[in-house]
């Protein structure tokens, strides 16, 4: 056999073995056929609907006096009512008399006109320069600049046809030098200048590149040892050995994954200090920036460095957590790959210049980070914000963990020759269980999460018109859906014992005493917390304006729809949610109260704003304590249910009182609680808890284990 | 005094075509402290599992195993805890040396560092390790590999050796190391349970065998036991005598059995009752 045979021998065998490798044939065809053409011209959709977008808003001008604004309301009136019928929809034009600073031009003034008019306005043929001020590193302001200049633009060649035919008619004709050509061509002079800093230029362009770099280069440091650590480990046949010490798989696997999040990081920062590094001394900066002044905040590095230590953990956990499920090297390589494309798709659809870190991209995983980055260079970003995707991004990461735990330590996953994966997900071969484990919460959790907060976003967004309506569907959706039934469902597939998750028993009768106690007494005390926070973190006006908008439209609805709305439905399915299923699992991990802190930090996290949080924590502990003591449910769906009603029955007595706990009431008339009302409501709330803390010690021991 | 007791133990997993196979089909036995009980069995015969699940690495379908009284699945940290555990074609850190991999072992064995610098010393000696304990892994022999297996199985002291072909693939002069070593640790009281493919070397060293064919427990006793069972001299001709009279009743999966524990367990009793040695083992 000559050696061509012979290469064509291997040849044919190896093509024949590696094709018949379905996951080659899925990277050959599916990745270049249908993921690139779907990515490419999903961002091609997308820029062009953001563009369609911003040529049709309404955008906010501001104007340095009330004479100005007029003059200027007058020309874009002029100015859209000469413009062409066939045209298609454009931008509308708000004028504010408003005396705005350039640094304040953004997203709610977008650009501010000046006005020159040597003449009078309605001169003709004059120069009126038109000055408009704008910041080119804010989308929308841009775009508010060009929608005008083009408006006015149109305007002025309207006039200068105007007056060219103007002359053209007269029979007389005028005196010489009385016209100036230059006037009649060109009626109207409008000038742009941007108010953007070299720093705010410098963060912009910062903001644009370096977040995408940091999630690359993070993501490519931390899938090596994410694959070695796991599925390497398995393959070079150590894991058994260590699975046999007596070491829980949890400790095993944080252990691991905080070996890949430090090198994720490491790598991040190496590759910025270098990409830093290189800018600054090797010319680069210089010779990117000689057209346009920049200078970049560095100082702001080091706060994103660190805004990108959730994100390391996180995508470490996710890689973790996927490796883990592998049992081999290569298996592993496969399973990252979606997984990186996965990361990569949000983190390159928020580089939209339009997309804002608000509503549903703060727990947006992955992308929510990379927005975050570029905002802080651009330093346009709400610490509440920070804190929301600090925490979400701290809840994936966990159940992310918790997932990696659970897998890590599974036969099937361990011993490539017995196991199958079928016996982690199929129904018939789970074994019951009295109550879901800790990842299996974390993981329902996390997922409820956004999707949760997607529903709310979708629902309310900034409007609260049809409220009653939109409660009605929260109710259904999201209260009865997603934390009531949902969870039933998922213990009913994994054969997790119901009742005893759910706590579904009777208490001792003193327990119903104690939180009798409890609920009659927490609002008051809630109220005041509420007054105090009010008072270090004065509310925003536009948060005020939103709940007083939500009272005026509660207050005309029937009492006993307010309290179904908004007090029993949340009481009854928060309570199955927090501190049925969550509350249970947690605590197959954690002692008490760390159990009890965690589940009402999350049911913090899941009331979404920020000025809610606190309080809804506060109360989520002592839920989580009234639950613990009394090993039932029902008590604190009734502590919670007696907590919600309080303000909606108060307030059908006096109608002064807002019937929505939000963050604005303290500065209500209902503001003013005596002292002594005061001080019986906290010596009520503190015999609530003494009663519910006894009323434990009347149960049987034989439940301990359980908890 | 430190023993592993199995009772009923079942475990059967899923196959590809939705039915389950039974590795291991109900089997009960002791190993008790000072002595080295050899569980043997062809290829398949449920050797492997059965000894994970004693390591608390899988867990059964049924039944129960005691290591020094803790239950794996109800306490596997305490049960861990006694066992020293060696797997056949386990792997070791490439990138680590046997001075660095023992440490690590024995601190995740909750040792205190002193101790295990004490402990780690006395194995290089008596395993004949010096001259290899600097080496990274990735470069040993398979003799050299096998030491160090041995050694970090026995980092933390255990009371309770677990030990899966501990002397596959050796040559002539590390095996003899080996199964001294096992001798010496018979010695020092502790309970040994074996696993291998080498009959002559279980019927050397072995206090007392069982024998594992199909998930099922077919015969169990000392030499002297086995011998008067069969009536053959040799344990390979007793293995041999004893598979071919017992592979015709047991079938080899069960179809359509679930999760069920019933049928595994009413399918195991008869069978395990077959040891002839049950007394000499309580």
């Amino acid at each position: 056999m000559s050696r061509i045979q012979q290469f064509r021998v291997i040849y044919r065998k190896e093509l024949t073995d590696i094709l018949r490798d379905r996951r080659t044939l899925l990277a050959m065809i599916l990745i270049p056929v249908v993921l690139y053409p779907v990515l490419m011209l999903g961002f091609v959709w997308a820029a062009q609907a953001e563009r369609a977008s911003l040529r049709t808003q309404q955008y906010t001008i501001a104007a340095g006096d009330t004479v100005a604004a007029e003059q200027l309301r007058e020309l874009i009136h002029r100015a859209q009512a000469a413009r062409p019928p066939s045209e298609e929809k454009r931008a509308t034009f708000v004028v504010e008399v408003q005396d705005t600073p350039d640094e304040k031009l953004g997203d709610l003034i977008q650009a501010r006109v000046d006005l020159d008019f040597p003449e009078g306005p309605h001169a003709q043929p004059a120069v009126l320069s038109i000055r408009i001020r704008y910041s080119e590193i804010n989308v929308r302001s841009r775009a508010a600049m060009e929608e005008l200049s083009h408006l006015l633009g149109q305007l002025r060649e309207v006039l200068a046809r105007d007056s060219i035919q103007e002359l053209l008619d007269k029979t007389v004709p005028s005196p010489p030098g009385s016209i100036n050509a230059q006037t009649i061509l060109n009626p109207i002079e409008i000038t742009a200048s941007s108010t953007a800093t070299d720093q705010q230029r410098g963060g912009w362009a910062l903001g644009q590149i370096i977040p995408i770099i940091l999630v690359l280069m993070t993501i490519t440091g931390a899938v090596y040892p994410a694959i070695d650590l796991t599925a390497g480990e398995r393959e070079r046949g150590t894991l058994e050995t260590l699975m046999a010490t007596p070491t829980s798989p949890l400790t095993l696997i944080v252990g691991k994954f905080l070996v890949v999040a430090t090198i994720g990081l490491a790598t991040a920062t190496l590759n910025l200090a270098s990409v830093g590094a290189t800018m600054h001394f090797g010319g680069l900066t210089h010779a990117l920036t000689s057209e346009m002044p920049v200078r970049f905040p560095i100082g702001i590095l080091p706060v994103v460095l660190l805004c990108m230590v959730p994100f390391a953990l996180l995508f470490s956990a996710i890689l973790v957590a996927v490796c883990s499920f592998a049992r081999t090297f290569k298996e592993a390589q496969n399973y990252v790959m979606p997984v990186i494309i996965g990361a990569l798709i949000p983190s390159a659809a928020v580089t939209l210049p339009s997309v804002r870190l608000e509503g549903p991209m703060l727990v947006l995983p992955v992308g929510n980070m990379v927005l975050l980055a570029r905002e802080l260079f651009q330093q346009t970003c709400a610490w509440s914000s920070v804190a929301v995707v600090m925490l979400s991004t701290t809840l994936y990461a966990a159940a992310a963990i918790a997932l990696a735990a659970r897998l890590f330590g599974q036969e099937a996953v361990l011993f490539v020759d017995v196991g199958s994966y079928k016996t982690l997900i199929r129904r018939r071969f789970m074994r019951p269980s009295p109550a879901p484990s800790m990842s299996q919460t974390l993981v329902l959790v996390a997922l409820l999460f956004p999707v949760s907060f997607y529903a709310q976003n979708v629902l309310f967004g900034s409007s609260v018109e049809n409220l009653l309506h939109k409660l009605k569907i929260l109710a259904l959706m999201q209260f009865a859906g997603l934390f009531a039934i949902l969870p039933l469902a998922v213990c009913g597939y994994l054969k997790i014992d119901v009742v005893n998750t759910f706590r579904l028993r009777f208490p001792p009768a003193k327990a119903w005493l104690g939180v009798i106690l409890l609920g009659s007494s927490s609002y008051l005390l809630a109220h005041r917390f509420v007054q105090a926070q009010s008072w270090l973190t004065p509310p925003s006006d536009a948060l005020r304006q939103y709940e007083q908008q939500i009272n005026a439209q509660l207050g005309a609805a029937p009492l006993w729809l307010m309290v179904l709305l908004l007090s029993l439905t949340p009481a009854i399915t928060e309570e199955l949610l927090f501190r049925g299923f969550l509350l249970r699992g947690l605590s197959s991990g954690l002692r008490k109260w760390s159990a009890i802190v965690v589940a009402a930090v999350i049911f913090g996290v899941f009331h979404f704003m920020v000025e809610r949080m606190p309080l809804a924590t506060l109360l989520g502990v002592a839920l989580g304590y009234v639950c613990w003591q009394t090993r039932s449910i029902l008590p604190g769906m009734l502590m919670h249910a007696m907590h919600n009603a309080w303000p909606l029955v108060v307030s059908s007595l006096d109608e002064r009182v807002p019937r929505f706990l939000g963050m604005v009431e303290g500065h209500h008339p209902s503001g003013a609680i005596s002292i002594t009302v005061l001080l019986g409501a906290l010596l009520a709330f503190v015999a609530g808890i003494l009663i519910v803390r006894s009323a434990a010690r009347t149960e049987a021991v034989d439940q301990d284990r359980a908890w | 005094m430190s023993h592993v007791e199995v009772r009923d133990l079942a475990k059967s997993f899923p196959t590809v075509d939705g039915q389950e196979k039974l590795a291991v089909a109900g089997i009960s036995f002791q190993v008790l402290a000072g002595e080295i009980y050899g569980l043997l069995g062809p290829n398949g015969a449920g050797k492997t599992t059965t000894l994970r699940i004693l390591a608390g690495l899988m867990r059964p379908t049924s039944g129960q195993v005691l290591v020094n009284g803790h239950d794996v699945c109800v306490d596997p940290f305490s049960a861990k805890k006694c066992i020293g555990f060696l797997t056949a074609n386990a792997g070791l850190y490439q990138r680590l040396s046997p001075r660095e991999l023992l440490p690590y072992f024995g601190l995740l064995n909750g040792m205190e560092m002193p101790l295990i610098e004490e402990r780690v010393n006395k194995l290089i000696g008596w395993l004949d390790m010096d001259e290899f304990a600097d080496t990274r892994c990735g470069a040993l022999s398979t003799g050299q590999k096998q030491r160090t297996h041995i050694a970090r199985a026995l980092i933390a002291d255990p009371p309770i050796l677990i030990l899966d072909e501990p002397t596959l693939g050796l040559d002539v002069l590390t095996n003899r190391t080996i199964l001294d070593f096992i001798r010496q640790e018979r010695q020092l009281g502790k309970a040994i349970l074996l696993s291998t493919h080498y009959l002559d070397e279980a019927e050397r060293l072995c206090d007392r065998i069982g024998l594992l064919h199909q998930g099922r427990l077919i015969a169990e006793g000392d030499m002297p036991a086995l011998r008067a069972l069969s009536g053959c001299p040799r344990l390979t001709d007793i293995f041999l005598k004893l598979v071919d009279h017992k592979s015709e009743i047991a079938p080899r999966a069960v179809e359509g059995a679930a999760a069920t524990d019933a049928p595994l367990l009413a399918q195991a009793k008869p069978l395990s009752q077959t040891a002839p040695s049950q007394e000499s083992a309580s």
